[in-house]
């Protein structure tokens, strides 16, 4: 069990977890409040198009994520007030990107095993220039979520009366949006395009139950998504099991805990 | 009586949505210090008309003016309560942040100061609510809920403050305490509120003003009493 921790590619994992945790226990918590886990899933699989581009013509595919994924948050919050229009916004960008992204994993010779870890992860996969970009990213996300707190918090908690008091409400929500899609990009090497939305979701929900305010939904969200992440890399590696599906029936597992606890309380 | 000066200036505004005309050709003064009640029918456009004043709606046709300037570039001394099912009451938030969520302006990167915090205390004190400011919102009673959106109101410090239906959500006890609330208010800012009861809105009210969709009256000082909106509004109570 401990020499496993001396190889590279396992301290790599290691070090993703960590980097992802942070992230997606901030950005987790604005999606389980504001409810956009919707919007979330969109904008994971919208990634997937530029994935599969980049894969194709040979460029780093979490760059291609990144701009997929950026292009739909911009999309999404143009037209997030337009009722019916942005509901078949969210499955068109959905649907879209993953057809595009198919079709070039699919012309691309021997694409079969790397298309299985796209879409469903694989940690032990990370090199140490995927983990720089994810932890700027990281920084990124944590920096601008830390500076734009109350104003986050102002327009997620009373849009209008944000707009009255001239909040520039359009561009918060664009901002964090956007946040949403970085924090997507770096999670897909981690679980996969199609499990994500697990531990953007599950953690946040968990720690919902149990904790008052935005703040202490962020830290209880970032231990349960750490500790799902780093017992699932462990518990994968002793069965021999995909890291990916691991982590996330762990991070459900949490949530069916924390909600029978919250029913017998 | 010594000219006093609007601050707020409706001249022949006219909104429709989706082809149906909710508010037609309105013109409508309120003065600083005034204490305006509302009242008209549900669907009569009294929620139209505020959110017109507040800029987060564009009249089809006319002008409005708030503190001479358009509604965008003046709302924002207005103080606002709107209505209790826009606000989500589930949100993870504490009353002190409520509060101070008014202090913030077109600067996103901002931090609270001092000068906020003891804003929104002082806010929070006048409301009677500081012993509340680390609870949370969803904690609180419909009364207690009311108290906070006042303090936030107030705590922008606004020259003129609008309340669509603060009375829809609490006891009964709570709507004569909330009409006092506003009484002490009117002493240094004007009050608009729209309400559906007639009673405490003829009883506190300075002036009424009735509104269903192109019928606009208004009624001075001196006219007022329950019989007499009800008569002009059309109302059945």
């Amino acid at each position: 069990m401990i020499e496993i921790l001396s190889y590279q590619f396992f301290q790599n994992a290691l070090l993703m977890t960590i980097l992802a945790s942070v992230a997606s226990g901030i950005i987790g918590t604005y999606i389980v409040v504001k409810r956009m886990s919707m919007i979330t899933g969109s904008i994971s699989h919208t990634a997937f198009g530029g994935l599969g581009i980049s894969y194709f013509v040979g460029a780093n595919p979490i760059l291609g994520a990144l701009i997929f994924s950026l292009m739909a948050s911009l999309g999404i919050s143009l037209i997030r007030k337009n009722g019916e229009r942005f509901d078949v916004m969210l499955s068109f960008s959905w649907a879209t990107g993953m057809a595009i992204g198919l079709i070039f994993m699919f012309m691309t010779p021997g694409y079969a095993t790397d298309l299985f870890s796209y879409l469903f992860g694989n940690i032990i996969l990370v090199s140490t220039s995927d983990l720089i970009l994810i932890a700027v990213l990281d920084v990124v996300v944590v920096l601008t979520t830390v500076l734009m707190f109350n104003s986050i918090m102002s327009v997620t908690f009373d849009e209008e009366y944000a707009q009255i008091r001239n909040v520039p409400v359009s561009m918060v929500y664009t901002v964090l949006i956007s946040l949403i899609a970085l924090t997507i990009v770096m999670l897909i090497q981690a679980v996969g395009i199609v499990l994500l939305i697990a531990i953007l979701t599950m953690p946040a929900a968990t720690s919902r139950i149990f904790c008052r305010t935005i703040k202490k939904m962020m830290i209880s969200a970032t231990m349960i998504t750490l500790f799902a992440m780093t017992s699932g890399l462990f518990l994968s590696y002793l069965t021999n099991l995909p890291a990916g599906p691991v982590i996330v029936l762990i991070t459900s597992l949490f949530y069916i805990i924390g909600l029978t606890l919250d029913k017998i309380r | 009586m010594a000219a006093k000066k609007s601050i707020i200036e409706l001249d022949n505004v006219s909104f429709s949505y989706n082809g149906e005309e909710l508010i037609e050709n309105i013109s409508l003064k309120i003065y600083e210090k005034d204490f305006l009640g509302v009242v008209g029918p549900n669907g009569g456009g009294k929620t139209t008309l505020i959110k017109l004043i507040l800029g987060l709606l564009k009249p089809a046709s006319g002008e409005i003016k708030v503190f001479g300037k358009s509604p965008k570039r003046g709302r924002s001394g207005i103080g606002y309560l709107s209505q209790f099912e826009d606000i989500d009451f589930s949100y993870p938030i504490t009353v002190e942040q409520v509060v101070m969520t008014s202090t913030l302006g077109s600067s996103v990167f901002r931090w609270f100061s001092e000068k906020d915090k003891a804003i929104a205390d002082n806010a929070m004190k006048k409301m009677k609510i500081f012993d509340l400011k680390d609870r949370l919102l969803s904690e609180l009673s419909g009364g207690e809920k009311q108290r906070v959106f006042i303090s936030r109101a107030i705590a922008s410090k606004p020259k003129i403050i609008i309340l669509d239906e603060p009375t829809a959500n609490v006891d009964i006890k709570m709507k004569e305490d909330l009409y006092r609330i506003l009484k002490e208010i009117n002493k240094e800012i004007a009050v608009v509120v729209v309400d559906h009861n007639l009673e405490l809105i003829s009883k506190y009210a300075k002036e009424v003003a009735c509104i269903n969709k192109c019928n606009f009256h208004s009624l001075g000082y001196h006219e007022k009493g329950k019989e007499k909106i009800q008569k002009m509004c059309d109302l059945n109570d």
